[in-house]
Parts: C-alpha cells; sequence; structure tokens
C-alpha cells in the first residue's frame, strides 16, 4: 500500500516535472518572439528617425487668441543690460524695451520726438534745445526731469563707446526742469539719428546715485514700455508691461529673451511654438521658413556692407592699381550664389541702401577680369603676385573666401586663406593691423553713413577703432568731417562724394549688401524687418 | 578602507592643482585679448587699456597664477571677466542643471544598454543580437549634434512630446539625454555582451548549470555579477565623458548648464569662469570614479582586501 502510493506520488511528480518543462519551453518561445517584436520596433523607430525629414512643420501652431506673452530668442546672453557699454546687436532690444530715448526711429526712417515734446536748432546747427515732456515717469514712480536727461547724455560721453556720435557734443545742461540745451562744437548731420540710438537711454539720475553705477548692467530702471524683472543667468531675461507707460502700456504684458546660439534650434523652436521671434536663420533655411504657413518672415538690408578689406600699408596693395585690380577681378554674383545661398544684392558703394546718404549713383567696379589683368600689368605684376586673407573663424566667411581666392587666382593673384579664432583675429587684424587683406562687414550703430565710413576711413580713427585699412589721406578726412556737418538736404551728394571717392581709390571692395531677417510667428503683428536688428517690442501685439 | 578613501581624496587635491596650472597656462598662451573681446572689435583703445588694468592682465603669468590659486584655497573664485558676478555662484546655479542631464543621460544608458548586452551575450548571433549590434555601430558613430536635432525634429516637431529647448521642468531632460547617451549606451552594450561572453563560457557557469541551476539564476547572478566589474568601470569614465559632452548638447537645446557657460567663457577667454567650470568637472569626475572604486569593493570582495591590504 505504502508503495503503491510512493510510485503514485513520484508518478504525479514527474508528471509535473514534465509539465513545468514544456511551460518553460514555451515561455522561452513568447520571450524570444516578443524580443523580435522589440527589435523590430526598435530598427522601425530608427528608420524612422534616420528618414523623417525637416518638412511638416507639425504643430498647428496652437492659438494665439489671448496671448499675451512673448517669447524672444536672442542669439547670445547678454554681458550686461547697461546700453551705453555694449556692443552686441541682440541686447539693445532688450534695453530698448527699458529705456526711452529724446528720439524715437519711425517707420519712414525718419525720427519722431519721444520723450522729448518739441525742439529747435539754431541756424548755425551748434545749439539743440529740447523740451523735455512733464508726464514721464521712471519704473520706480518718480518724475523724469531734464536733470536726468543731461546726466545720461554725460554718462554716454563719459562711457565712451559710442565716440564717433558724441565727438561733436561741447556740452549738455539742464536749463530748467524741463529744458535740455545741448551745444556742440561743430555742426554734426547726425545728430538727432545718434540721440535715438540705444546708447543715448534716458536713465534715471537718483537710481545710478543710490545704487552705485553698475546697478543697471544686472537691474536696469527706465521710463520704457516694459519693466526689468528678473534675469536667470544663462537661461532668461523677463520683462513686464510698464502700464503707465506715457505712450500708452504696450498690448504684450510679458516678455521672455531667452538666449538660443544654434541657428538650427532656432528655427525648431520657432517651429515648435517654443520662440515666437529669431533673427538671423541660416540662409539655407529661408526658402523653408518662407513657405512655412504658421511663421512670418521679414528681411531688409542689414546697416553693414560685406567687404573685402585690404592693409594699405602693405607694399603690394599700396599699389592703387592692384586695389582696383581686386576690385575688378571679383565677381560679386559669385559670392551670392557661391557663399550666400542666393541671398543680398552686388555692393557697389561702401554704404548700404539702408543708411541715409546712400545714393545707387556711387559707380563701383564691374566684373571684368581683363581689365584686372591689365592694371596689374600695368602694376609690373604680370608674372603674378600672391596675397593672404585672414579671416575670423566662420563658415560663411570661409566660403566667401573661397570664392574670392579663386576669382583672384583667376586674374594671377594666388591667395592663402588664414582662418583664426575670434581672439586672434582681433589682436591682429584690429590691434596689430598684422593683416593683408580681410573679409568684415564694420556695423552701424544708427543709419547714417556717418556711423559707418567715419569710423573706417577716417585718419582720426586709425587701427583698432575702426580704420584698419590705415588710410590717413587728410583730404578724404576733411571730406568725412565736412559730410558729417551736412545737414539733411546735403547728406546725401555730400557722402555720394566721399563714397565715390573711396571706391576711385579702391580703399575697400565691397561685396554684398546683405540682408538682416527676423522670423516670428504669423500672428504676430507689427514687426517690421530692422536694419540694425533691433527691434522696438512694444510695437508688437497678437492677432 | 577608510584610509584608502582618504589616500584617494589627497590624490584628488593634486590632480585638481594640476589641472589647474595646465588650464591657466592655456588659457594665457592662446591668443586674443579678454579685454578686446569682451568690449568688442569696435571698442575704444583707451576702453581697452581701462579694463585689462581692472581684470589685472597686465601682471606677469606667474604672479597671477599664485593670486589665483591663494585666493582659490581660500574659497574665492574671483569674479567673471565678462559680467563681474562671482564666478563661484554662477557655477553653483548652473551646475545641477548639468549634473543631472549627465546623470540621467548615464541612468538610461545603463538601464538600456546592460540588459540589451547581456541579452546578446545569451542569445549569441540571434537576431537580437546582430540587431543591437547593428543599433551600437550607429549610435556610437552618430554625432551628438546631428543626433540632437533628428530628436528634437522628430519629438519636439512632428509628435509635439517633448520640449526642444530647455523649459526647466522634467520633459526638458528627456531629448539631450537620450542624445547625450547613446556613445555610452553602446560602449556598456558590447562590453557587457563581449564580458558575459567569457564569463558564460567559463567552467563555474557549466558546473552551476549542471547542478540545475536555473537559467535566469546562472545569468545574473552567476555570470552578470563577475561581468559586472569592466562594465562599472565603463560606468565611471563615460561619466567623465557625459559631463564634457554636455558642452555640445547644452548649445543644441539651448540649456543653461555649465557646459554652454564654458563653450562662450572660452570663447571670451574669461579665465575666471573657464578655471573654475574646469575644475568642479574634474572634481565630479574624480568623486565619481572614487564611488566606482568603492563600488567595486561591494561586488567583488576580493578587491575589498586589496584596498585594505594597502
Amino acid at each position: 500500500m505504502k508503495q503503491i502510493f510512493l510510485k503514485l506520488s513520484f508518478k504525479m511528480s514527474r508528471g509535473s516535472v514534465r509539465h513545468t518543462g514544456q511551460a518553460k519551453m514555451e515561455e522561452q518561445k513568447m520571450k524570444s518572439k516578443k524580443m523580435r517584436i522589440v527589435a523590430l520596433g526598435l530598427i522601425l523607430a530608427m528608420t524612422a528617425m534616420s528618414f523623417t525629414s525637416c518638412g511638416g512643420g507639425g504643430n498647428d501652431g496652437g492659438s494665439s487668441e489671448g496671448r499675451t506673452d512673448l517669447n524672444f530668442a536672442v542669439s547670445a546672453e547678454p554681458n550686461s543690460l547697461d546700453p551705453m557699454a555694449i556692443a552686441m546687436m541682440s541686447t539693445f532690444t532688450i534695453t530698448y524695451a527699458i529705456y526711452d530715448n529724446l528720439f524715437e526711429k519711425n517707420a519712414d526712417g525718419g525720427y519722431d520726438p519721444s520723450i522729448c515734446e518739441d525742439y529747435d536748432v539754431t541756424d548755425d546747427g551748434l545749439v539743440y534745445t529740447f523740451k523735455i515732456r512733464d508726464d514721464v515717469k521712471f519704473h520706480d514712480g518718480t518724475q523724469m526731469t531734464a536733470e536726468d536727461v543731461a546726466f545720461s547724455i554725460n554718462r554716454t560721453i563719459e562711457k565712451g563707446w559710442a565716440a564717433d556720435m558724441v565727438a561733436a557734443i561741447e556740452s549738455v545742461e539742464a536749463t530748467d526742469d524741463y529744458t535740455v540745451v545741448l551745444t556742440l562744437s561743430r555742426p554734426f548731420g547726425g545728430m538727432i539719428g545718434s540721440l535715438a540710438s540705444p546708447y543715448f537711454s534716458i536713465m534715471s539720475k537718483a537710481y545710478l546715485e543710490e545704487n552705485g553705477d553698475d546697478i543697471v548692467e544686472r537691474k536696469p530702471m527706465g521710463t520704457g514700455a516694459y519693466k526689468f524683472v528678473e534675469w536667470v543667468s544663462g537661461d532668461h531675461i523677463t520683462l513686464e508691461a510698464n502700464e503707465d507707460y506715457f505712450k500708452g502700456a504696450p498690448s504684450i504684458k510679458t516678455v521672455t529673451f531667452k538666449p538660443i546660439t544654434d541657428k538650427n534650434t532656432g528655427l525648431i523652436a520657432l517651429q515648435a511654438g517654443e520662440a515666437d521671434a529669431f533673427l538671423n536663420v541660416n540662409y539655407s533655411d529661408i526658402p523653408a521658413v518662407e513657405e512655412d504657413e504658421s511663421l512670418a518672415f521679414y528681411s531688409t538690408d542689414l546697416a553693414a556692407v560685406l567687404s573685402l578689406n585690404m592693409n594699405i600699408e602693405n607694399e603690394i596693395l599700396s599699389d592703387v592699381r592692384v586695389r582696383q585690380a581686386v576690385n575688378y577681378a571679383i565677381n560679386r554674383d559669385n559670392i551670392i550664389q557661391g557663399a550666400l545661398e542666393g541671398q543680398g544684392t552686388a555692393a557697389n558703394s561702401p554704404v548700404p541702401p539702408t543708411c541715409d546718404g546712400y545714393s545707387e549713383d556711387v559707380k563701383g567696379y564691374e566684373y571684368d577680369p581683363d581689365k584686372a589683368r591689365e592694371l596689374l600689368k600695368e602694376a609690373g605684376y604680370e608674372d603674378g603676385l600672391s596675397l593672404t586673407i585672414k579671416i575670423k573663424e566662420d563658415s560663411k566667411n570661409q566660403k566667401v573666401a573661397q570664392v574670392i581666392q579663386s576669382d583672384l587666382k583667376a586674374v594671377g593673384i594666388d591667395v592663402e586663406i588664414q582662418i583664426l579664432e575670434a581672439g586672434a583675429y582681433t589682436t591682429d587684424v584690429y590691434s596689430n593691423g598684422d593683416y593683408e587683406m580681410t573679409i568684415s562687414a564694420w556695423c552701424a550703430m544708427f543709419t547714417d553713413a556717418y556711423s559707418l565710413l567715419y569710423s573706417q576711413f577716417h585718419k582720426d580713427c586709425y587701427g583698432g577703432t575702426g580704420n584698419i585699412t590705415h588710410v590717413t589721406s587728410d583730404e578724404l578726412s576733411s571730406m568725412l568731417d565736412s559730410a558729417a556737418q551736412a545737414g539733411e538736404d546735403e547728406k546725401t551728394a555730400a557722402y555720394t562724394e566721399v563714397a565715390q571717392s573711396i571706391m576711385d581709390n579702391a580703399y575697400v571692395a565691397p561685396l554684398v549688401f546683405e540682408p538682416t531677417t527676423i522670423t516670428a510667428s504669423a500672428d504676430l503683428e507689427g514687426v517690421e524687418a530692422d536694419a540694425l536688428g533691433i527691434y522696438q517690442v512694444k510695437n508688437f501685439s497678437w492677432k | 578602507m577608510i584610509k584608502y578613501i582618504l589616500q584617494r581624496l589627497a590624490m584628488m587635491i593634486v590632480v585638481v592643482l594640476g589641472i589647474s596650472f595646465i588650464v591657466y597656462t592655456i588659457m594665457n598662451l592662446t591668443p586674443g585679448n579678454p579685454a578686446q573681446l569682451i568690449l568688442g572689435q569696435s571698442a575704444p583703445p583707451e576702453q581697452v587699456a581701462k579694463l585689462e588694468e581692472e581684470l589685472g592682465l597686465n601682471d606677469p603669468f606667474f604672479v597671477r597664477y599664485f593670486n589665483y590659486i591663494t585666493d582659490m584655497v581660500r574659497g574665492d573664485f574671483g569674479e567673471s571677466y565678462q559680467t563681474g558676478l562671482p564666478v563661484f555662484e554662477e557655477i553653483l546655479s548652473r551646475f545641477p542643471t548639468t549634473l543631472t542631464l549627465a546623470a540621467v543621460a548615464m541612468f538610461i544608458a545603463a538601464l538600456v544598454g546592460v540588459p540589451i548586452g547581456v541579452i546578446s551575450a545569451v542569445r549569441q548571433y540571434s537576431f537580437m543580437d546582430a540587431a543591437s549590434t547593428v543599433a551600437a555601430l550607429i549610435f556610437a558613430s552618430i554625432p551628438n549634434f546631428v543626433l540632437g536635432l533628428i530628436l528634437m525634429l522628430v519629438f519636439s516637431l512632428n509628435l509635439g512630446w517633448f520640449p526642444a529647448t530647455f523649459l526647466n521642468n522634467p520633459s526638458s531632460y528627456v531629448l539631450p539625454a537620450v542624445t547625450l547617451c547613446t556613445a555610452t549606451m553602446a560602449t556598456l552594450v558590447r562590453m557587457t555582451r563581449s564580458t558575459m561572453l567569457e564569463v558564460l563560457k567559463q567552467d563555474y557557469i557549466r558546473t552551476a548549470r549542471a547542478k540545475g541551476a536555473e537559467e535566469k539564476s546562472v545569468v545574473l547572478h552567476h555570470s552578470l555579477r563577475n561581468a559586472l566589474l569592466p562594465i562599472i568601470t565603463v560606468i565611471g569614465v563615460d561619466f567623465g565623458y557625459l559631463l564634457g559632452g554636455t558642452v555640445v548638447i547644452e548649445s543644441v537645446f539651448a540649456i543653461p548648464g555649465l557646459g554652454s557657460l564654458l563653450i562662450t567663457s572660452i570663447r571670451m577667454k574669461d579665465t575666471p569662469v573657464v578655471m573654475a567650470a574646469i575644475m568642479f568637472v574634474t572634481l565630479a569626475y574624480s568623486l565619481v570614479n572614487l564611488i566606482v572604486d568603492i563600488v567595486y569593493a561591494y561586488i567583488d570582495p576580493r578587491i575589498k582586501s586589496q584596498y585594505e591590504r594597502a
């Protein structure tokens, strides 16, 4: 009986063992099946990833209805928000929102009084009298007076950054609570334009005196349409609407400026709706942006000219015929097609069309390689010559340099391209003047030919201050001085003469008038491309 | 054991000092004047000279280095040339973001990489094995910034699952961490596979199977634990790689971390920030490696006895 029982139990257990064994095998089969499915999924996902192209523009934008915030992507984080001591154009969009100026640029390219009610200039152009509005208050609630205006202009002079704009100012003083008198040592046709530039932001004298001059670097306070809220280092800067703004509260209530350094990321952030505005997308992305219905694209000529600068202290380049030959040898359309993705127009002058004083009558250089060869022969270089181009590390500059290299090669000039890191480049080209040719685009600080030509070609600005061509011609300098004094009516004629003289002497080879662009959400209104790349956020509103 | 840890910590100080000297020298030897770079090309020469004086750039190299080190020992990392803000606070505010990013990336890499490696080894030459090899090859070769952009296009733009840029919430870490982890994940897959294969051929594994141990126990307990040492080493070494890798990832995804700070500071030759940022990364890397070495002792008792002997 006992034995039978044992046998039975053994049988049963054997059966159960077999049973679990089968289950395990099946389980394993199932598992490997599952694994295969997982693996297949992985591979499919990977394939999908590699084939998904950038089309689509997936998001339907979301609705902008009722939105009162704006995310403005800037290409770099500011070092400081003191508009009188920075040279980063993207930062000026932020300071423009916080501060006001005596004048403000209007849509027609002229200047309207902003915090000044009225102004008067003496006939000799030497004394400006500004009547200041009495209804302007700083963000801390204090009244803005003529004292603050005079203090701010003096601070601009003292900081020294806007050297070319303040050069003519002899004194500035508040004669009563709402009158400021600005006295010049010589007439200056660009004075009103200068006063509209961010360098002439109006600050509160009391605020700076109480909290120290440095306070405006991280905690600015002005009279502008927006109040400073916070700056989270590396992440964002937030402003909020000034409801008591003397020209009426802006429609967008919160503005966040976020640095996005990578242009591809900037475009994706725009398309994904994470950014509402971004400047200067890659040229290669412009066609896609123009097609995207959720985005609006605005473009204008930049207030700078992409140029090939030549150092006339170099023995070879001191010969005007060589410089002219270089100008004739370059096919500007090749640069536009080959290096700039078809963007921009061939430049005839060192002044771009978006700056006051531009004239299409300035005779530039047409592409004429035969003429170039002839000039080189005359100069004694019929067997060819070699020159170097030093450029700052940047893929666009590199492409431009390569096109120039091949154009110059065709007329017998061997060009070596040297690519330098930004620090080394500035030291070599600007501080030490140790270069033969370089590619640069000197940016105007306000849209006036003065801002481009004075610094680049006046003998007083020799070297580091901008005149890297090293022109010391008295004739050109005196022409620049008289053009600076010219009134609105004579300005264009005066600068046409200056520009023509620069072109005749071939002190520079202007290459291309490049565009500057802003891409914004299609529902954002009041956006218009700006030649300086500085925007007035207070004019923006949601549809 | 404690003696060993203390020895290692002392070594770390030497390493950090050595690195500080190397970085300071490099920053000093590379061309470019910080004052000029900060003020911009068009800055007036007087302003440049004034700033140079303020930043103490006119002192001789060794004087500057010595001043820097003595200040640093006292806990003063100086002020940024660019912003004038105290460097230590700036770095402290950004370091957590970078550390979180690297840690999440490492977590994903280990969580996905090790199991796939184990499966590939156990099912050698199976379809799964081949697929993981191909995937590892692709992931190890694709440049970070390319993958980052592809992920952004797919998962933020087309699917809208994750943000493309940093919005300071947990989901902002997903895409950058996935981008960052791929190379490490690939290494882990291959490393786990090869060490597991080696271990699985050992006699004691055959013995374990012969005595009827379950396959799960053979793989996870007998094999994986023995294969884990080289895997942990990879994790430790690659953590440094991940901290460094954030330099690219942070620019692509606009993340306010140490990497993006480092890259802008190098461009501007902002020596105090570069020094402090690199020393922070060095320190984090050394600490992680120390932790890895301590973890060895718990995984493998043989190593623990070695530490104690030393």
